[in-house]
């Protein structure tokens, strides 16, 4: 079943002065389960649909259903299932961690003890009394997905959940949607600019630009259409193993000291070419991801 | 055909309206701009009740008749000094020199703190502060949902927007009735105390404190009714600098340029309404009104003789006519602003 499904979806906002169109006959769907990532460049849209999803946002025109009811007629009678964060962290600073999120659970019926567990579940027990205002923006985003997880969500809307964190925290946040997807429960659908990201914690992804989406994919290692890959070698003698690996079939090219290659294959391959021939690697690296590389493809430019 | 099927969730269905109001009321009390705002307000109002302590005095008839003694002397350099100031080719007509000066012109006398009049002119300086507070309040209890983006997540868990709307400004009123209350009620108690410490309760009696009472109440009205027009700016602009902004300049500017270019709202004026509340039988405005030319019927055909213009004169505002006006104003703000958040993207 489809958790997310829009059809034909547009979205234009009408200033003063000019009209600037978000989507444009936007479709897409998101299937039940796991993480889904939602990829595209600054200003493709990607918050413009989250906030369209969500009810804070009228379309223009186009149809939209999440958990299989009609937005923004019935999502009254499904809101409760799905759990958001748009951009920033939406918190009282002045306030404990523990009483932000009971401020939302109070709206959700919720008590006490659900609150707490929310707090276990992000790793955040141990700082419920702190106020949220000496937090880390890790934290908060930690804290605030907390809050989102409150209602127990068949469906978490994340936009941008790494934005502005430091390594540490994007670690945090990482680890914590994959288990979040991994639990089966809850369909994690996540917004992101940022490739290497999505590549390590998502299933799926929807690649949008100009309002549109471009492809939606699994990113899992099955993938045929994520086959393309690049590696860097370090050898003592680049140009001959270059002319090996090319008489082996595959696409290499010299970039001293290094040799790249290109294609389909597993990298085994190449260490068993060069090796069976006396030369030995002293570095394997692939370079830019296979995401990297499919998303180039698709949308010809780089995030 | 194919149908969809949806599983049933166990978290079916939005809140129940008495929930929002409940999450509401926690979110009202856990904002730390409004407790400080509410703090503020006691405070204005213990100082304000200190400052009295401080400037009025229950004197003896001994010292009071020192004090007339000073004044009569301070009266008579005056006099002698005005007389003195006067050219001697001019005859100066007989009292013109004789000023009546009050007691308190003599330096260092302090009056008695009269509760008849003293407890209503407080209670009117508590309701200046209380409106200036209530602005703030209102504007800043919307604008900071704005400004923190919690609205969005409200509104995301609330998709009714109405209803988040409508909890909101039911909070609010009542929060700032019940500021209203404890300013008022605190004044009461600290001007009794100021009364009976440094002055007197002459001249006040049950119907005055029935007017009192009435005067407090219809400024504990307008408490509400001035936060829910903040509020309602403010979900407007959707910032609180700018919604209070606005209002300050309508009331120090704006209004009477829209009283001259609508004559008909010169009777009807907020702050010539504010002040008529917040008074024991109202006030006069002066008003404009449009004075067209006289038509003279000669012989069967008309003819128009002199020129329009605008008549000016005094109107008596009754305090239930400012309730009224004030709250016509809070209606349509509210009306267009809770409109305006149905139809809206939030951000």
């Amino acid at each position: 079943m489809a958790v997310i499904e829009l059809v034909n979806v547009s979205k234009t906002f009408k200033g003063l002065r000019r009209r600037r169109i978000a989507l444009t006959g936007l479709n897409l769907e998101v299937r039940e389960g796991g993480v889904h990532g939602f990829l595209g460049p600054n200003g493709s849209g990607k918050t413009t649909t989250i906030r369209i999803l969500l009810g804070l946002m009228h379309p223009s025109s186009g149809s939209i259903k999440v958990l299989g009811r009609e937005v923004p007629k019935e999502l009254p009678q499904t809101s409760r299932d799905i759990g958001s964060l748009i951009e920033a962290p939406a918190l009282y600073g002045s306030i404990s961690a523990a009483k932000n999120l009971q401020l939302t659970a109070d709206l959700l019926g919720l008590g006490k003890r659900r609150v707490e567990e929310a707090l276990d579940i992000v790793g955040l027990s141990d700082r419920a009394k702190d106020k949220v205002g000496t937090f880390s923006l890790g934290m908060k985003q930690r804290l605030a997905i907390a809050s989102s997880l409150l209602a127990k969500p068949r469906l978490l809307v994340l936009d941008e959940p790494a934005n502005g964190l430091d390594p540490e925290g994007i670690v945090e946040v990482r680890e914590l949607i994959k288990g979040l997807g991994a639990n089966g429960d809850t369909t994690v659908f996540v917004s992101s600019h940022q490739l290497a990201e999505v590549a390590q914690m998502c299933d799926r992804i929807s690649i949008l630009k100009g309002g549109k989406c471009l492809l939606t994919t699994d990113i899992g290692s099955n993938s045929a259409s994520l086959a393309i890959r690049r590696y860097r070698i370090r050898v003592s003698d680049a140009p001959r193993s270059c002319d090996l690996l090319s008489n082996a079939g595959m696409i290499a090219s010299l970039h001293e000291p290094y040799l790249e290659v290109e294609g389909d294959m597993d990298p085994s391959l190449i260490t068993k070419v060069l090796a069976s021939s006396g030369e030995y690697l002293s570095e394997l690296t692939q370079v830019g991801s296979d995401l990297e590389a499919l998303y180039l493809q698709v949308a010809g430019e780089s995030l | 055909m194919t149908t969809s099927s949806t599983s049933v969730s166990p978290n079916a269905g939005a809140a129940p309206f008495r929930l929002i109001l409940r999450a509401e009321v926690r979110r009202i009390a856990s904002r730390r701009s409004i407790r400080l705002l509410l703090a503020a307000g006691v405070i204005g109002v213990l100082v304000y009740s200190f400052f009295l302590l401080l400037s009025h005095a229950s004197p003896s008839s001994h010292a009071l008749a020192i004090d007339n003694a000073k004044l009569r002397a301070y009266e008579a350099q005056i006099r002698a000094a005005c007389l003195r100031s006067q050219p001697p080719s001019v005859s100066v007509p007989a009292g013109a020199c004789n000023i009546q000066m009050p007691l308190t012109a003599v330096p260092g006398v302090k009056l008695p703190f009269a509760a008849s009049a003293g407890l209503m002119s407080g209670a009117t300086v508590i309701g200046g502060v209380g409106i200036l507070l209530a602005l703030l309040v209102g504007g800043s209890y919307m604008g900071g949902e704005y400004q923190s983006r919690v609205i969005s997540l409200e509104v995301a868990l609330e998709p009714r927007r109405h209803r988040v709307f409508l909890a909101k400004l039911l909070v609010l009123a009542s929060f700032l009735l019940l500021m209203g209350v404890i300013l008022e009620l605190l004044w009461l108690g600290l001007g009794s105390l100021v009364a009976s410490v440094v002055g007197n309760f002459n001249g006040f009696g049950m119907s005055q404190l029935g007017t009192l009472l009435l005067v407090q109440a219809r400024i504990i009205v307008l408490l509400a009714l001035v936060g829910a027009i903040s509020f309602s700016l403010t979900a407007m602009v959707k910032n609180t600098a700018g919604s209070v902004g606005i209002l300050l300049v309508y009331l120090l500017i704006g209004e009477r340029i829209a009283a001259s270019v609508f004559i008909s709202l010169s009777a009807h004026l907020l702050s010539d309404s504010i002040q008529a509340i917040e008074s024991v039988s109202g006030i006069e405005v002066m008003t404009s009104r449009f004075a067209p030319p006289a038509i003279a019927v000669i012989g069967g055909s008309s003819s128009i003789s002199g020129s329009a213009s605008f008549a000016q004169n005094m109107t008596h505002l009754s305090p239930l006519e400012g309730l009224f006006t004030v709250l016509i104003y809070a209606a349509i703000l509210v009306a267009a602003s809770g409109w305006l958040f149905q139809k809206r993207d939030i951000f």
